[in-house]
């Protein structure tokens, strides 16, 4: 075996250590609490300018991957703006007493909302004991009762005049079960039909003429009682009023002042008055008759409920404007709801019901929320957008906007509303929302967008320890010394795949402090080091790599074949990345390729049998365009070649392993057999470059787990993208393994410098008539595609001269 | 009667509310005082002969306005209240568990019941009968004949729901009073009786109210001056929903009754 051209990577290309004495304190508890969020600089210019921007349509969408700060740096920057800004105005609904199912909303200065509620509460109170009171008095009780005397009086009056009239006419006035009855009388009973026929015809005719007399005067005096009984409750109204009036106006003119600087709550007031004036019964409705229980309203209350005030919005306990974060923006939850209560079996509302929505709540201020959330709870998203463009809340229920409600409700009058919205979500539903919904654009019209990692440098990594050191404090872990930092800094390099960069995912980093304070407490160490963080790393690991270990085993005890030592033709080791849930692992899987004689197809057997992503089947393409350029120019590529994954039994998709599979096609073609204590990854151009690839560090770490299992011999190691040397933050038994030279990562380039190191010979270059020199891989590889070719050629031949034996068909 | 119970008792019944109540209240004292009743329903002659009498107007109450075939319904109309005056007794007979009957007569309503009281310790009637709409509830002519026309006691039903109220005995101190007592310590079912006694004053009243509180001892019950003084500011202070024992002839203000009233002579 000749020495590879391409060196194994020194250990300090494999990890980028953090040096703790570079880091500026001993613990962090000698670092100032963090002013913000670490290498988030665009983001926090996107939300001051959104902040910055009054007008219509400069809403915020910020956007960025969980867990990097998104939501503490925008309710951090929006609680300092709303601090310095002025506490919008309150907000309350009354009764409208000229169309009541349209509930009026009055603003108020803010604080005053609550006020107006008591006072109108206080006011009902009061009315409650002095309407009473002024109607049981003995000169309303004699008024009232001289009112429905007189009528009574004179209904009697004038039916006696009747009555008395058909007495001395000898015509009796009956009571009948059908109404009154008038007949011919004699000695105080009613004349029988036949003695009725004896009297003399003239009689007969003078009872007849005056029982129609009479007739019409009783109708007449019939047709007069609801005109008198009109005049007589017209009377009592006009009686009641006054007393009200009495009674209300010393209690309302003293409201009335209070509230005089407000036009519409002044406006509002003299409605009140007026609509007690002319239901008064509500507040002496205590009787059981029909008349009393038909007044009441629903609830406990009665009709006095409409003179209350529904305190919809109270800034009283704000110092500046609202910050709102709604959790759960159901469309209600955002809009407001009208609630109902069952009364006798049906549902009832009031404008005491309307809840407030939190645009209300944030209205003069910011609303935040989740954009997933939001979007996935029904017709949120939509009246959210109808809030912002009409710049009012109407609140409707589902079935109302979609005018499936038929039934009456409410309409509470809308409020007008000035909010700075704030959606915090993922990039994905940013540009889908941008791509899909042409009002996104105009409403949202600021991104914040959140970056998932940041650039290594001094600078970030203090800032680093100091959201560690804030962390600590705010939640009383124990401080974690500098050799502790550092291998957090180092851990948020690895979580990126980049040494040269960190990640901003603070969440994780904040989960990876709590658990080594965990591991610290255990120890009973009262400062967090190096170790309980690498602890807690490899603790964290250890609870989710089961199925790791599952694999590993399967392939350890041989039921998938992986072979890591010796030389094989036309089999290598590639190696894929699984994703379970957060944990993702690096996993060796065993490529063949079968070369033969064909027409230059390049069978891909994942694609074949749909197992094979589109990424996958153009890495495929690709290695075939290579093949061809490279060694098809001077001849027609007579070969079928067949890639499979062997024993893979999921899809396959990614182009890294496209270098794999072009090193095995090379080998089964040349006949050149591979080291197999190799494993390979990288993606490969139509040029032979090879190209990086992503999970570098988990695919390095899989291939050597096996090795390390089945004991390493110094001979195995993994091809990488050279491009990738970067993104090395590999484990520390793997660095400690490549250090004693038991193990290697070679940063390869080119295809040709991945074949040479895999087969231990020269790729070979071609000279000026494209042949290959002898004894290289690409000279095995042309002879091989040339005797294909020959062979093509021969066949071609004989079928053309058998076809002319048999003549034209 | 003069143990004070009732043997045979009358009940009119026109299916008005008030006569409704009547007989209720009738039958319940059958059961207590194991009298035998007996329901009476009066068809008014003069309101019979109007039925298809040729020469009759009937003025509808909600119409103001002479009614077509008028006098047609007004037998129809009878006809079905005698069927009501008929259900209503039977179902006071059956919830009461009395035995007692129902008939109808036809004639001049007051002649008719006081022929049929004849015999008959009690009578039970509604204090007023059907209403006009509108009109002002009166005292029934009816309740005022019967009030001064028969020889027993008469009770007069002043409120349709049930009473359940104290027992209160108007004493004048006269002989109708002492039988009065007697009824109403056996209408008092917990023995005791409430005195109402009409006299210039207090003391005066409660002068005459020895006599009934030791009648009442010996009847083994209790009775206790509620109230003395003029009768007019008595009767104020009644329960409206008790019954009032009175003896006859105290010139007891019918038209105005707080309450039922038993006229005990």
């Amino acid at each position: 075996m000749t020495m590879p051209a391409v060196p194994a990577l020194p250990p300090d290309q494999l990890y980028r250590s953090c040096d703790p004495e570079t880091l500026p304190f001993v613990t962090t508890a000698d670092l100032p609490d963090t002013e913000g969020p670490v290498g988030q600089d665009r983001a926090v210019e996107s939300i001051r300018f959104a902040i910055g921007m009054r007008h219509r349509g400069f809403n915020l969408f910020a956007l960025g991957p969980e867990g990097t700060g998104r939501r503490s740096l925008v309710m951090q920057f929006l609680g300092q703006a709303a601090a310095g800004q002025l506490v919008p105005d309150d907000w309350v609904y009354v009764n409208n007493f000229a169309v009541s199912h349209r509930a009026r909303a009055l603003r108020l200065p803010a604080g005053r909302a609550a006020g107006l509620k008591k006072d109108m509460d206080r006011l009902v109170e009061e009315l409650g004991s002095a309407l009473p009171a002024a109607f049981e008095a003995e000169e309303y009780r004699n008024r009232k009762q001289a009112l429905e005397e007189s009528l009574k009086e004179r209904q009697e009056q004038e039916f006696s005049a009747v009555s008395r009239e058909a007495g001395e006419k000898s015509v009796a006035l009956l009571r009948t079960p059908v109404g009154l009855a008038l007949a011919p009388m004699r000695d105080g009973e009613v004349l029988s039909p036949d003695d009725f026929k004896q009297l003399p015809e003239a009689e007969q005719a003078r009872f007849k003429a005056d029982m129609e007399a009479l007739q019409e005067k009783l109708e007449a005096t019939l047709k007069q009682v609801p005109h008198w009984e009109r005049e007589t409750r017209a009377r009592i109204r006009e009686l009641d009023q006054e007393v009200v009036s009495f009674a209300v106006s010393h209690l309302m003119e003293e409201l009335q002042d209070r509230y005089a600087d407000l036009a519409e709550v002044v406006e509002h007031l003299a409605a009140v008055a007026a609509d007690i004036a002319d239901n008064v019964g509500d507040f002496l409705g205590d009787g059981d008759d029909d008349r009393a229980r038909l007044k009441r309203r629903e609830g406990s209350e009665g009709g006095i409920r409409r003179y209350r005030v529904n305190v919809l919005v109270d800034n009283s306990g704000l110092a500046g404007a609202p910050v709102v974060f709604e959790d759960h923006p159901t469309q209600p939850n955002l809009i407001g709801r009208v609630e109902h209560f069952a009364h006798f079996g049906a549902l009832i509302t009031d404008f005491n019901l309307i809840k407030a929505g939190s645009l209300h709540k944030a209205n003069g201020g910011y609303l935040v929320m989740d954009a997933r959330k939001l979007l996935m709870n029904p017709f949120a998203w939509e009246d959210l957008k109808r809030a912002l463009k009409s710049r009012e809340v109407r609140i409707e229920s589902p079935g109302q906007s979609m005018g499936l409600m038929s039934t009456v409700t409410l309409e509470p009058a809308p409020i007008p509303v000035d909010v700075k919205v704030v959606l915090i979500g993922d990039p994905m539903l940013y540009y889908l929302l941008s791509h899909h919904d042409p009002e996104f654009a105009e409403l949202f019209k600021v991104a914040a967008d959140f970056d998932w990692r940041m650039e290594r440098t001094d600078a970030t990594m203090l800032g680093i320890a100091r959201s560690i050191a804030t962390l600590v404090r705010k939640e009383s872990l124990k401080p974690v010394d500098r050799s502790g930092v550092a291998r957090v800094i180092e851990q948020a390099s690895r979580d990126v795949e980049d040494s040269g960069k960190l990640s901003t995912h603070m969440g994780s980093l904040a989960d990876l402090v709590r658990e080594a304070d965990y591991w610290a407490g255990r120890d009973g160490a009262g400062v967090i080091s190096a170790a309980h963080v690498q602890q807690a790393v490899e603790a964290a690991i250890y609870r989710q790599d089961r199925v790791r270990e599952n694999v590993q085993e399967e392939i350890r005890h041989g039921t998938v074949h992986i072979a890591t030592e010796g030389e094989t033709v036309g089999q290598i080791n590639g190696l894929a990345v699984l994703q379970l849930g957060r944990f993702s692992f690096g996993r060796p899987s065993r490529i063949t390729a079968r070369v033969h004689a064909g027409k230059g197809d390049v069978i891909d057997i994942e694609r074949e049998v749909d197992l094979g992503g589109p990424l996958h089947g153009k890495g495929v393409l690709i290695l075939s365009a290579f093949l061809a350029a490279r060694f098809g120019a001077e001849m027609p590529l007579s070969l079928s070649a067949s890639l499979v994954f062997e024993q893979s039994y999921g899809g396959v998709d990614g182009d890294s392993a496209s270098s794999t599979e072009l090193y095995v096609l090379l080998s089964a073609l040349g006949e050149v057999p591979l080291r197999q204590g190799l494993a390979v990854t990288g993606s490969v151009d139509q040029f032979g470059r090879v190209q990086a690839i992503g999970g570098v560090n988990e695919k390095i770490e899989g291939f050597f787990d096996l090795c390390v299992a089945r004991g390493l011999d110094g001979t195995q190691g993994v091809l990488i993208p050279a491009a990738n040397v970067r993104h090395l933050m590999l484990r520390r038994d793997v660095l400690e393994a490549c250090r004693q030279g038991r193990f290697a990562i070679y940063p390869i380039e080119t295809v040709d410098q991945g074949i040479e190191l895999l087969t231990g010979l020269p790729a070979g270059i071609a000279d000026a008539k494209g042949e290959f020199p002898a004894q290289t891989v690409n000279r095995k590889v042309q002879a091989r595609l040339a005797a294909y070719a020959r062979r093509a050629e021969e066949h071609a031949r004989r079928a053309e001269s058998a076809r002319d034996r048999r003549g034209p068909p | 009667m003069s143990d004070g119970g009732f043997r045979r008792i009358v009940a009119a019944v026109d299916a008005s509310p008030l006569s409704l109540a009547a007989a209720a209240t009738a039958c319940s004292l059958a059961v207590r005082f194991g009298a035998e009743i007996e329901g009476l329903f009066v068809e008014d002659r003069n309101v019979a002969r109007l039925a298809s009498h040729p020469y009759v107007h009937t003025v509808s109450f909600i119409a103001a306005r002479r009614q077509a075939g008028g006098d047609a319904l007004i037998g129809k109309a009878m006809e079905l209240q005698a069927m009501a005056a008929r259900r209503a007794m039977d179902a006071a007979l059956a919830v009461a568990g009395a035995r007692g009957g129902f008939h109808v007569r036809r004639g001049l309503v007051e002649a008719e019941l006081v022929a049929a009281s004849h015999g008959a310790d009690l009578v039970c009637l509604g204090w007023s009968g059907r209403a006009e709409p509108g009109a002002r509830p009166r005292l029934g002519s009816v309740a005022r004949a019967l009030a001064g026309g028969v020889a027993g006691a008469v009770l007069v039903m002043q409120r349709t729901a049930p009473g359940g109220g104290p027992v209160t005995l108007l004493w004048d101190d006269s002989a109708a009073a002492e039988r009065a007592l007697a009824v109403a310590v056996r209408l008092a079912g917990d023995g005791i009786v409430d005195l109402m006694v009409p006299a210039p004053d207090a003391i005066a009243g409660a002068a005459l109210a020895v006599r009934a509180v030791g009648l009442a001892e010996g009847l083994g019950a209790q009775a206790r001056i509620r109230a003395a003084g003029r009768l007019a500011r008595l009767l104020a202070v009644v329960a409206g929903d008790g019954i009032l024992v009175a003896p006859a002839g105290t010139g007891m203000p019918l038209d105005d009754l707080p309450c039922s009233v038993l006229l005990v002579r």
